[in-house]
């Protein structure tokens, strides 16, 4: 019995080094020195795009995008900020709210004007994919516009040509971010 | 007589408290000492923070006049060789950014890498690649989906950002 109970205490003190050597070869620091050296891609510029856009009922919207640390990227070209899609159907750039009725979800969608001088319908959607919004060259601030195509119809009784009161629209934006030749 | 079963006992006790002891060790070893301290920020929507990010104390904190707005870090072009298995990128998401970052590196419809969530002051600095395309020159897409910091992880206002991947 003693026998046993001996070699019990042997086999739990083995296991418990076999442990301790586990842990203490993680937390020991050898003799030897590794050396490497790299350079990492690190971001060489920001831009700063909006986290929430609050569209006016009665007025063009102007939402700001930033760009920062500029002067890192090469020279002849310029940070170019784009509209990637929106995030209606096919990328189309509308909000859309709950009917409280239970009917049809109503949809508004967004006029947007960028460094172009026309405003965009955001239900077409081959021409607002890919629109530039804005363009630096420097650090700064510009914005693009937008605005609720209800604007373009005053008097429209149509739920999706005009704002319904009391209820919350929601959409939201991916914004595209490259450098582009000037 | 009773002294030796006095004794047994007072071994059994001991190799029992011994036993307990390693336990605890594994125990302690196991939640400290393991680096897969994987955090799952939701329970529904298959999204989990990365692992493998860590503290990104660089300039890009300070950059971005727009302090309710999302910093999106911007890259130059980016070399890598075909056979590359693992990259050097650092995908930031900047100090003071109200949402977590997952990024998505695609050449076209190809995926080459897909992060977990990354908390805004982390980056992840190197990078395991699959799908690297022939040695040439192509448009990266860094696909940087946002999600809120709240238990609703509700996404926000994206961006994709484009560079030049050049394989050789």
């Amino acid at each position: 019995m003693k026998r046993k109970i001996i070699a019990a205490m042997l086999a739990v003190a083995m296991i418990g080094s076999v442990m301790a050597a586990q842990v203490s070869a993680e937390n020991t620091t050898s003799a030897q020195s590794d050396i490497t050296m790299y350079q990492p891609y690190d971001p060489v510029y920001t831009v700063t795009i909006p986290q929430t856009i609050e569209i006016d009922t009665k007025e063009i919207t102007n939402v700001p995008v930033t760009a920062s640390d500029v002067q890192h990227i090469p020279e002849g070209k310029k940070i170019s900020v784009t509209l990637t899609k929106g995030s209606g159907t096919y990328g189309r750039l509308y909000l859309e709210a709950e009917n409280p009725d239970g009917g049809k979800n109503y949809l508004m969608t967004l006029m947007i004007k960028g460094t172009g001088d026309e405003f965009e319908s955001g239900a077409l959607e081959k021409q607002i994919k890919g629109m530039e919004l804005a363009s630096f060259t420097e650090d700064g601030t510009a914005n693009f516009q937008m605005y609720p195509c209800a604007f373009d119809y005053p008097g429209s009784t149509n739920q999706n040509l005009s704002i319904q009161k009391g209820v919350e629209y929601k959409g939201s934006m991916t914004f595209g971010v490259e450098l582009k030749d000037i | 007589m009773e002294n030796k079963r006095i004794d047994k006992s007072k071994i059994i006790i001991g190799v029992l408290i011994l036993a307990v002891f390693i336990m605890a060790m594994v125990v302690v070893y196991l939640t400290c000492f393991n680096g897969s301290q994987q955090q799952d920020v939701s329970n529904n929507k298959g999204l989990s923070l990365a692992d493998n990010a860590e503290d990104w104390d660089k300039t890009l904190e300070d950059l971005g006049n727009e302090t309710t707005g999302i910093k999106i870090p911007g890259y130059g072009e980016i070399t890598i060789p075909q056979n590359a298995e693992s990259a050097n990128i650092t995908l930031v998401n900047p100090e003071g950014n109200p949402c977590y970052f997952e990024y998505t590196l695609k050449v076209g419809d190809s995926v080459l890498y897909k992060s977990d969530l990354i908390e805004p002051g982390k980056a992840i600095k190197e990078i395991s690649l699959e799908n690297v395309p022939n040695p040439g020159t192509y448009d990266l897409i860094l696909q940087i989906n946002t999600y809120s910091l709240d238990e609703n992880l509700s996404p926000m206002n994206g961006a994709e950002v484009k560079t030049t991947l050049v394989v050789t």
